[in-house]
């Protein structure tokens, strides 16, 4: 459904009056997502998620490498053609106390995008708006329609911005840290709702989040990212219970369990914090943090994803060999 | 001896629509070298029962009333004048929520945290700023940190400077408000292992306030679960975690998605109460799954399951 294939994106920042630098925020990834699936995308902030979440909605066009929707190629996409593009691939962002219009009611931050592209009579669209609120259980469906966005908590926000996605019957849905701002009580509800909803309709997900956790439960894939490049790439339960590349193995002993005897020992964590993206050597990105012993190669060659094990491709110099 | 002690502590915030009961009938206690976990939802009081506790208050409140008792003293009792002086900072000290975002983006880092020190009689700048530089180090930063501007830092490093500020007058209890939530997992497990080392070595006390019950399972020696302004169930970490007794801790533990077990997380339908009007009976029943006879009618009163351990629910009402 969603195919990128080399795909880099440089931005350039400036330093001081004269100078730029080049930031890498992606730096060659290929991926694709089978449509009605869900592939998780996990890392640290400024690994590059958000960035290519936008690539693939063509939000950002990319410095090298094509991006394909279905067959579609979008990367070069002329503004006439975008349209069409957009109302089938949608997008439900992080915050919901930003990202919908508070001077507008629920009623009407729905209905905005079916306005946008032309859909439907006024009666048309009420039954439309209507579905979408049952949809996302904000139910009775009459009163919501009237409410504004700060007479509903967070995760009632949230279920606006779903429905406002919904709305167009988009085949690929992008979702960037959905539940992070919700309380953790109810991440869980609205992650289900997504989920049924999406098996419901069939759409492609793309699920951007830094809580390896629910992506274990709530994805057909994880992908896990560091300084702009796929580490590792494989089926949840085994990038979770067995992790290959050093950093994802940090990554998931990072994660807190309740555990009453946590308190007695320290976590195993990655010392450090990740490179600066407009400063990076030749090898290995995660090089200097990595605790493994070193070759040769990890200071001067970049690693490459290879399927160490059935369906679980890793990008590390010393895990290559253990392919079985 | 316990270090602190709160007592029915009440905390009314005024609105148009009556008292906001944000804090309503708070009993704690903790003994020095513990940390005390404090979890719930967004507005369920968390946040306001610290600001109580270091009385900074905004102009609105209704009520403020309870006694807390800090090393044998009624601080409840102090002037605002003494309360500063001998209290704030001194003996009880806070790192805010987001409160990594307030440095002073115009004063190197290092004066900042200095500057309750400064701010003392009869201590000279060198004294202090030497302090300064070994409280940096004490949290895993180096001390030319000291001469760096909040920008250059990143949110890990401002996290612990915020750390640093908050130990500079050496206080024997240090309240920790949402601390890492700003923070990647990595950088938190960092940070956590900062907290853990500071309290086994130095032998300080902690309120650590979250919404994030198996985060606090990472330093806390107790733990209080606050639900719409009332504790309904508190214990020592192995109880609670153990055997949890309340129905809404117990949904809370089921609401985390597990990296080793493997059982889908469930969710708390409904949503936390209004705190102007809540409802009657047992706050929760609302959103119960097990609410019976008595739960919408009769609050319940606090019910000791077993030494240290209290629930406030019917369902555990055999001896009271």
């Amino acid at each position: 459904m969603i195919r990128l294939k080399d795909v880099k994106m440089y931005f350039q920042s400036r330093k001081g009056l004269f100078k730029t630098v080049e930031i890498k925020a992606i730096d060659g990834i290929s991926v694709e997502i089978d449509k009605g699936k869900t592939l998780a995308l996990v890392g640290e902030s400024g690994s590059g998620k958000t960035t290519l979440g936008k690539l693939t909605l063509r939000l950002l066009k990319p410095t090298e490498g094509r991006v394909f929707f279905e067959d579609l190629d979008i990367t070069d996409l002329e503004e006439v053609y975008l349209k069409s593009f957009r109302r089938r691939a949608q997008a439900i962002f992080q915050d919901p106390y930003s990202s919908i219009d508070p001077f507008m009611n629920v009623y009407q931050i729905i209905e905005e995008p079916l306005a946008i592209h032309h859909i439907g009579k006024k009666d048309e669209r009420k039954k439309m708006v209507q579905k979408a609120l049952e949809d996302v259980r904000l139910t009775p469906t009459q009163e919501f329609s009237k409410k504004y966005p700060h007479m509903l908590s967070g995760g009632q926000r949230q279920r606006v911005g779903i429905a406002r996605a919904l709305i167009l019957k988009p085949e690929y849905i992008l979702t960037d840290e959905p539940v992070s701002m919700i309380d953790a009580s109810s991440r869980v509800e609205i992650l289900q709702l997504m989920k049924s909803l999406q098996e419901k309709y069939g759409i492609t997900v793309l699920y951007i989040t830094h809580d390896i956790a629910t992506a274990k439960y709530f994805s057909d894939r994880i992908a896990v990212m560091y300084s702009g490049r796929i580490i590792e790439i494989g089926p949840p339960e085994k990038i979770i219970s067995e992790p290959i590349h050093p950093y994802t193995i940090k990554l998931i002993a990072a994660v807190p369990e309740p555990d009453p005897s946590n308190r007695f020992k320290e976590r195993g964590v990655v010392d450090g914090e990740p490179p600066n993206p407009s400063d990076l050597h030749w090898g290995c990105r995660f090089e200097s943090r990595c605790n493994l012993k070193k070759e040769e190669n990890c200071k001067s060659k970049q690693p490459t994803l290879v399927e160490v094990k059935p369906k679980h491709y890793v990008a590390c110099f010393l895990k290559e060999k253990d392919k079985s | 001896m316990e270090l602190l002690d709160i007592q029915n502590l009440k905390l009314y915030y005024q609105s148009s629509r009556g008292p906001v009961k944000a804090v309503d009938n708070i009993s704690l206690n903790l003994k020095k070298g513990e940390a005390l976990g404090i979890v719930g939802e967004s507005g369920s009081g968390k946040t306001s029962l610290s600001l109580a506790l270091m009385r900074v208050l905004p102009s609105n409140i209704d009520t403020n009333e309870g006694k807390v008792m800090l090393d044998g003293t009624n601080i409840t009792q102090l002037s605002e004048e003494d309360f500063r002086k001998q209290i704030r900072w001194n003996t009880i000290s806070m790192v805010f929520q987001g409160a990594m975002n307030s440095l002073n983006p115009v004063l190197k880092v290092g004066h900042q945290i200095a500057e309750p020190m400064l701010l003392k009689k009869n201590i000279d700048k060198k004294e202090a700023y030497t302090k300064t530089e070994n409280l940096l180090e004490m949290v895993g930063l180096s001390k030319e940190v000291f001469n760096r501007y909040a920008h250059e830092l990143s949110g890990g490093m401002k996290q612990r400077v915020m750390i640093a500020s908050a130990l500079i007058l050496n206080p024997s209890l240090v309240i920790l408000d949402e601390p890492t939530s700003a923070l990647d997992v990595s950088i938190q497990a960092q940070v956590m292992n900062l907290l853990k080392r500071l309290k086994k070595e130095f032998d300080i006390s902690m309120i650590f306030i979250t919404h994030d019950i198996a985060l606090s399972s990472d330093i806390c020696d107790k733990l209080a679960v606050l639900y719409a302004g009332e504790i309904i169930e508190n214990g020592t970490a192995e109880q609670m975690f153990g055997k949890p007794k309340h129905p809404y801790t117990q949904l809370l533990l089921a609401s985390i998605p597990g990296l080793k077990k493997n059982i889908h997380p469930k969710f708390i339908s409904g949503a936390p109460p209004d705190l102007t009007s809540p409802p009657s009976g047992c706050r929760f029943h609302p959103r119960c799954p097990h609410r019976f006879d008595p739960c919408d009618k009769k609050s319940p009163p606090a019910f000791k399951i077993e030494k240290d351990h209290v629930s406030r629910c019917w369902l555990n009402g055999g001896e009271k």
